[in-house]
């Protein structure tokens, strides 16, 4: 790879506006400082990387840690009603009857992913409410007592953040093409095990990895993919914990990521927020 | 205000005119013996914040020799306060070469 092509890509730790402004310059600059030796070359990377990044985590803390957050509990319902949709139609797929699994049900929660991709983010928190107050008699009837009814928690804290506090952004329908993971994740999930392709198998698992060590990479700079994470995993590890009564340290852990990256997350911004020094 | 060492011979470097990015890496160094060796990240990032305080203004992107360059030109703030440090780094060296001139004096008596 030249010179050129390595620059290139770490000049784009940057953000953009940064990139649009000044990338063609310190491109610029940075061949010349580094002429000659491939050693002040890397450095010269390393620091170009270390200190877009840093630019990129103090255009998003400027946001403020309120914002966020909210922006890490949105996506966070958006990651968990697809982990819904994926589950609710791969029981299907297995030929699972309950009411919990109703076509009705399944329609209606894909609709409102459907809406929070576009960006209606209080449209689809309120529809995600209505779905899951619908869902709650048949879910005391599974499990009667409200410590099994733990898993709804975390959802409901994150539809309401969709209601409250939706992301700013513009609609755009062309996010629909996102639909692509939850219908992925069912054709991985949905047949008998031992039928699914294992090469597909193989492509869902090796891109949870990619998603969770970008999140993790992500979280001094950018914490809203981890918090999503983390919601999604503790989340996991409520429902083990409550329904199926496994007190292990795993699931345990599980419960603590999401209060534990929140903290992370909050600390960071405000690290971020304050002004450097010259 | 304080400066970092790397914020102050930047600033320095455009007492006698304006300079490209490159230009200010290499008379940084000349300026302080090779001790302040800027990399291009740091450049800009203190470029940054010299323009938002007012220090710097930013010229218009030019080519040369086929790279893009852009000069950048002290403010008089920037002068102003780059005078203020200069007093304050050269009144802390002259306190401390007093204390220790004093100090030497006193344990060779």
């Amino acid at each position: 790879m030249s010179r050129e092509r390595i620059a290139g890509l770490a000049l784009l730790s940057y953000p953009a506006a940064a990139r649009d402004a000044r990338g063609e310059e310190m491109l610029a600059t940075l061949h010349d400082v580094s002429a000659g030796s491939g050693r002040d070359f890397a450095r010269e990377i390393a620091d170009l990387v270390r200190l877009g990044l840093r630019a990129r985590g103090s255009q998003t803390a400027s946001a403020g840690a309120r914002r966020i957050v909210a922006d890490g509990l949105c996506l966070a319902a958006v990651w968990l009603m697809t982990l819904d949709v994926s589950t609710l139609l791969s029981q299907r797929a297995r030929g699972m009857h309950d009411p919990l699994l109703s076509a009705p049900s399944i329609a209606l929660l894909a609709a409102v992913l459907a809406l929070a991709l576009i960006g209606y983010d209080r449209l689809a928190g309120a529809g995600a409410l209505v779905w899951t107050a619908l869902r709650l008699p048949a879910l005391w009837d599974h499990h009667a007592g409200l410590v099994n009814l733990a898993p709804e928690v975390l959802p409901i804290v994150c539809f309401c953040v969709l209601v409250l506090a939706p992301r700013r952004r513009a609609a755009d329908p062309r996010r629909l093409a996102w639909l692509l993971v939850p219908a992925t994740l069912v054709a991985a999930a949905g047949p008998p095990p031992g039928e699914a392709s294992p090469l597909l198998v193989a492509g869902v698992l090796l891109a949870a990895l990619l998603v969770a060590a970008a999140a993790v990479a992500l979280l001094p700079t950018d914490p809203r993919l981890a918090i999503a994470g983390a919601v999604s995993v503790s989340n996991l590890g409520i429902a083990v914990v409550a329904i199926n009564h496994d007190g292990s340290l795993v699931a345990r852990l599980f419960v603590a990521a999401a209060p534990l990256v929140l903290a992370a997350a909050v600390t960071r911004t405000r690290q971020l927020r304050r002004p450097a020094r010259r | 205000m304080e400066f970092r060492t790397p914020s102050y011979f930047a600033l320095a470097t455009l007492v006698d005119g304006p300079l490209h990015g490159y230009a200010i890496v290499r008379r940084a160094a000349e300026l302080s013996d090779g001790r302040v060796r800027l990399s291009t990240g740091t450049l800009y990032a203190l470029l940054e914040r010299a323009i938002d305080e007012g220090l710097v203004v930013a010229g218009e992107p030019y080519l040369e020799g086929g790279r893009q360059r852009r000069d950048y030109t002290l403010t008089q703030t920037g002068r102003d306060e780059l005078q203020a440090e200069a007093e304050r780094l050269a009144h802390a060296a002259r306190t401390v070469t007093r204390r220790l001139r004093l100090s030497a004096r006193a344990a060779t008596s």
